[in-house]
């Protein structure tokens, strides 16, 4: 920490010496040279005033050298002819100095000022005359002098050690706040104002200490918000911004005396508890951040919600120092994210080896792009009035080196927690469109291409741009790309959805809501908006030829969308009697495992190749 | 701060104080060596020295003596010498206070002498009265009947024709002290200054005594007061109040030579001399 007011200290000090001098010089100076100068004017003027009595007096030795001591009337003579104003005393002494006359004009005072000589005649000296004058005035006009320069000194010297000081002071302190503030910029997250990670580690470290020493245990709270990306990516920086202040302050508001809060991370918080005596203090502690952070958050008009999920790991049964402490806690939160969000998880030893696994994979999924190890699948959808495969969707596999093929599902949460989605999406959109563009080369000009749109990918700002980029690269028909997104895009986002939505339509691609149905449905959407497709959702097919409400819902879908003019299409045909009751219900496009599942391109190419029907 | 500034007023103070102290003097004594009187020395006041110095002439003449008579020392100098040890005889135109008794001195009266009122010989007036010298000393009357301006001789406060004139004066010590104090007019130290100065002072106005203006022959016109000469005559039937007594003063007890000379004083030719210049002998114990 910085020395606060070491250097003004020093400084102070070297400064009161030089005010001391400095005062003690003015104060001085003039007096004294004024007392000097007055002294020697009034010495020599008492001297030249002993030298005329001295001389006086010679006259009466000259008249009566035997007896002129005793000639008292001549003494008289002498005072009283003599201008005396400022003598205190006349002091006569014969030669051998004995006092033969004394006479006093004036009250002795305290300072005299002596003026001395001998009374000479004819070559001898016959006594002395000593003049003494009152040094009262010089006393009294040096020390009017010494007060008045006394006091300027004082207040110059004053001035002198209190100006420089103050300013010095002044910028000390200055200085020390700026330190201050470097040093609570360098510990505190500048948003929140919470400490941050170096503090926290700071913190926690004398936490542990302390419940090393007291035998005491402690929790480390790893909170990490659900969803946040969602919301900073919808609604800009800002907006999260001030949601994560929301959250700092409600996290605050939980956080008792003696706990530490900390931002961690982006969104992510660690609450450290100590004197812990039971876990299911903690576990109490983690439920009501829960239930806290699930309220709903309101940013300017946008009523927002989020979540958290919790990783608990425990001193000293999880470990004994900080970074395992914390990684610990970390791995308990991937877990409850892992199970599904919005909940707490207490780190167990098991917790390990499945998140390193996961680790793992996200590691294998960085590299899956440049090993060539994901693969785009195609399944055929057919127009069932045609028998003929009027388009394919495109599906992504990743042909793990260790697990295998693995299904999207597998895979894709890590993707778009990652942010590995938007490569990933942007390559299977130009390896999907390459293969378009060969098909078509090949002599399958009809053929379209439907492509799934995670709600990430729909929300890159240069989703249009490189839409547009690849069908031009690829010579595509923008009407034979078609984009399947699911209803839950729109969800938080109406605003920017419809302006995406207006400029994907503005290229001339075709826009399909997928699952229709199942999710957060707006037919609003499909008011405002042309929509070209509606996939219904597999579920209502599933009982599409059994179950009479399946069967009313997919028949109002259908309906609806030959009334608004919407082509309709039902996935995940299985049965024959599916497609039976769909064509019945006017419903002629159609996708599944009756016709086809997603198979690899050569084997979509030979099928093209050999059957121009698909027999079923 | 605010005992920051007490130390700090303190500290310069201090050091001033220091500094100021070295300032003080002191004196340098030097000896030498006093000289002996060995003879036998007659001094004292200068009325006394007209008429002593014609009795020692005669004495040393008669006796084959050398004794002394210096140039005056006043009084109370003849006193301090006679009671030091240092004349043999001292003259004094007072008589001896109390406490100058107590010292051990013996006072002799010899000579009483009438003090003259008296003008530079130019001025015309013949009279004065006692108003009219009380008004010359304020200043009120300031010139002689003639016109002339009158010219003050004055004698140094204690002087004993002073002392005299302030007991049978009215008014006159105050108008005597008024004029010292504010320096009105010029004064002498000396019987024989003042004579000397109303001889050569046209218009002046001063005192002196019989014996003065008998032995030394002065030219000095003596002024009646209130109409009254100041004769021997005068003096001795006592209608003219003005007069001094002059004593001998010594330390007991006389030396030889002290009573030998006292025993001429006292003798008839020691009486016809006082009385031959100015004085009228008066024969002490």
């Amino acid at each position: 920490m910085f020395s606060k007011h070491h250097f003004a200290k020093r400084f102070s000090k070297k400064m009161l010496f030089l005010a001391v001098f400095s005062g003690l010089v003015i104060m001085t100076t003039m007096p004294l040279t004024y007392y000097y100068f007055t002294y020697i004017g009034e010495r020599n003027h008492a001297v030249s005033e002993s030298d005329e009595i001295a001389s006086l007096l010679a006259q009466s030795i000259m008249d009566n050298p035997q007896l002129w001591q005793f000639n008292a009337q001549k003494f008289i003579q002498v005072f009283e002819t003599t201008d005396l104003k400022q003598v205190n005393s006349v002091l006569i002494y014969d030669a051998d100095g004995s006092l033969i006359r004394k006479e006093v004009l004036s009250k002795p005072s305290l300072f005299e000022i002596l003026g001395r000589s001998a009374i000479r005649y004819n070559n001898r000296i016959y006594g002395y005359v000593e003049v003494n004058h009152t040094g009262y005035n010089l006393v009294y006009q040096s020390g009017i002098l010494f007060l008045m320069f006394g006091a300027l000194g004082i207040t110059m010297g004053w001035v002198l050690y209190r100006l420089p000081t103050k300013i010095i002071f002044k910028a000390e302190k200055d200085i020390i706040k700026a330190v201050d503030t470097l040093n609570h910029m360098s510990y505190h997250d500048p948003l929140t104002g919470l400490p941050n990670r170096k503090k926290l580690e700071h913190e926690l470290e004398g936490i542990i200490n302390q419940a090393r020493e007291k035998n005491l245990r402690a929790a480390v709270l790893f909170i990490d918000l659900d969803r946040f990306k969602i919301v900073n990516d919808n609604f800009g920086h800002i907006k999260g911004d001030i949601l994560l202040k929301v959250i700092a302050d409600r996290l605050m508001s939980l956080t008792e005396q003696g706990q530490v809060l900390a931002r961690f991370g982006g969104d992510e918080f660690i609450l450290v508890i100590p004197g812990v005596t039971q876990l299911g203090e903690v576990q109490l502690k983690a439920r009501e951040i829960i239930d806290e952070m699930q309220k709903s958050i309101l940013v300017g008009s946008d009523e927002l919600y989020v979540s958290a999920s919790i990783g608990i790991s425990t001193f000293p049964d999880d470990g004994e120092d900080v970074s395992t402490l914390v990684k610990y806690a970390d791995q308990a939160m991937y877990s409850a994210k892992e199970q599904g969000k919005n909940r707490y998880v207490n780190f167990s030893p098991g917790l390990g080896q499945s998140l390193t696994e996961h680790y793992l994979l996200e590691n294998s999924l960085r590299k899956a792009i440049e090993r060539n190890e994901l693969l785009v699948f195609y399944q055929p959808i057919v127009d069932i009035r045609t028998q003929r495969i009027i388009g394919a969707e495109a599906l992504l596999r990743w042909q793990h080196p260790n697990q295998g093929l693995l299904p999207p599902a597998n895979f894709i949460h890590l993707a778009e927690d990652t942010g590995q989605i938007i490569p990933i999406g942007q390559w299977v959109l130009s390896t999907a469109c390459k293969q378009l563009r060969d098909w078509h080369a090949a002599g399958f000009p009809s053929i379209s291409m439907s492509l799934n749109l995670s709600p990430t990918q729909f929300r890159d700002r240069n989703l249009v741009k490189v839409i547009s980029d690849t069908l031009k690269q690829n010579d595509i028909n923008p009407g034979q790309l078609i984009l399947e997104i699911t209803e839950n895009v729109s969800m938080n986002y109406e605003e920017q959805f419809i302006i995406k939505l207006q400029s994907l339509k503005k290229l001339g691609v075709k826009v399909a809501i997928d699952d229709f149905g199942k999710g957060y449905s707006s037919l609003n959407y499909l008011k405002q908006f042309s929509v070209d497709l509606l996939k219904i959702d597999r579920s209502f097919v599933d009982g599409i030829h059994n179950n009479m409400k399946d069967k009313a819902i997919v028949k109002a879908i259908i309906e609806m969308a030959n009334h608004l003019n919407i082509e309709v299409m039902a996935e995940g045909v299985e049965y024959k009697e599916q497609r039976l009751a769909l064509e019945h219900n006017r419903c002629y496009l159609m996708q599944g495992y009756l016709f086809r599942g997603p198979i690899p391109q050569e084997q979509f190419q030979e099928i093209l190749l050999s059957y121009s029907k698909l027999v079923c | 701060m605010k005992r920051l500034f007490i130390k700090f007023v303190a500290l310069n103070l201090l050091f001033s104080l220091l500094f100021a102290i070295g300032c003080k003097t002191r004196t340098l004594e030097t000896s030498i060596e006093k000289e002996k009187i060995g003879e036998f020395i007659i001094a004292g006041s200068g009325s006394n020295l007209p008429i002593t110095s014609r009795l020692v002439e005669q004495y040393n003449q008669l006796e084959g003596k050398d004794a002394k008579v210096p140039k005056s020392i006043g009084s109370s100098g003849a006193i301090k010498a006679a009671s030091e040890g240092v004349i043999s005889l001292g003259l004094i135109s007072r008589p001896l206070k109390q406490e100058e008794l107590n010292q051990g001195l013996k006072q002799i009266p010899y000579a009483r002498v009438g003090i003259i009122i008296g003008t530079n010989s130019d001025v015309l007036d013949n009279n004065i009265t006692s108003q009219d010298l009380v008004d010359i000393f304020w200043g009120k009357k300031n010139r002689w009947q003639n016109g002339q301006m009158i010219i003050v001789l004055s004698r140094e406060k204690g002087d004993s024709t002073n002392k005299v004139l302030e007991d049978l004066i009215p008014g006159f010590k105050n108008a005597l002290h008024d004029s010292l104090k504010k320096k009105r007019w010029q004064v002498y130290y000396t019987d024989l200054e003042e004579s000397e100065a109303i001889v050569n002072t046209p218009s002046s106005i001063g005192f002196t005594d019989t014996g003065a203006l008998t032995a030394l022959n002065l030219r000095i016109k003596p002024l009646q007061v209130n109409g009254i000469e100041p004769t021997i005559a005068n003096l001795k039937n006592g209608s003219y109040p003005l007069y001094k007594d002059l004593f001998f003063v010594y330390k007991e007890s006389a030396s030889e030579e002290t009573t030998k000379f006292l025993d001429f004083v006292r003798s008839d030719e020691g009486q016809r001399i006082i009385s031959a210049n100015g004085g009228i002998p008066l024969k002490g114990n």
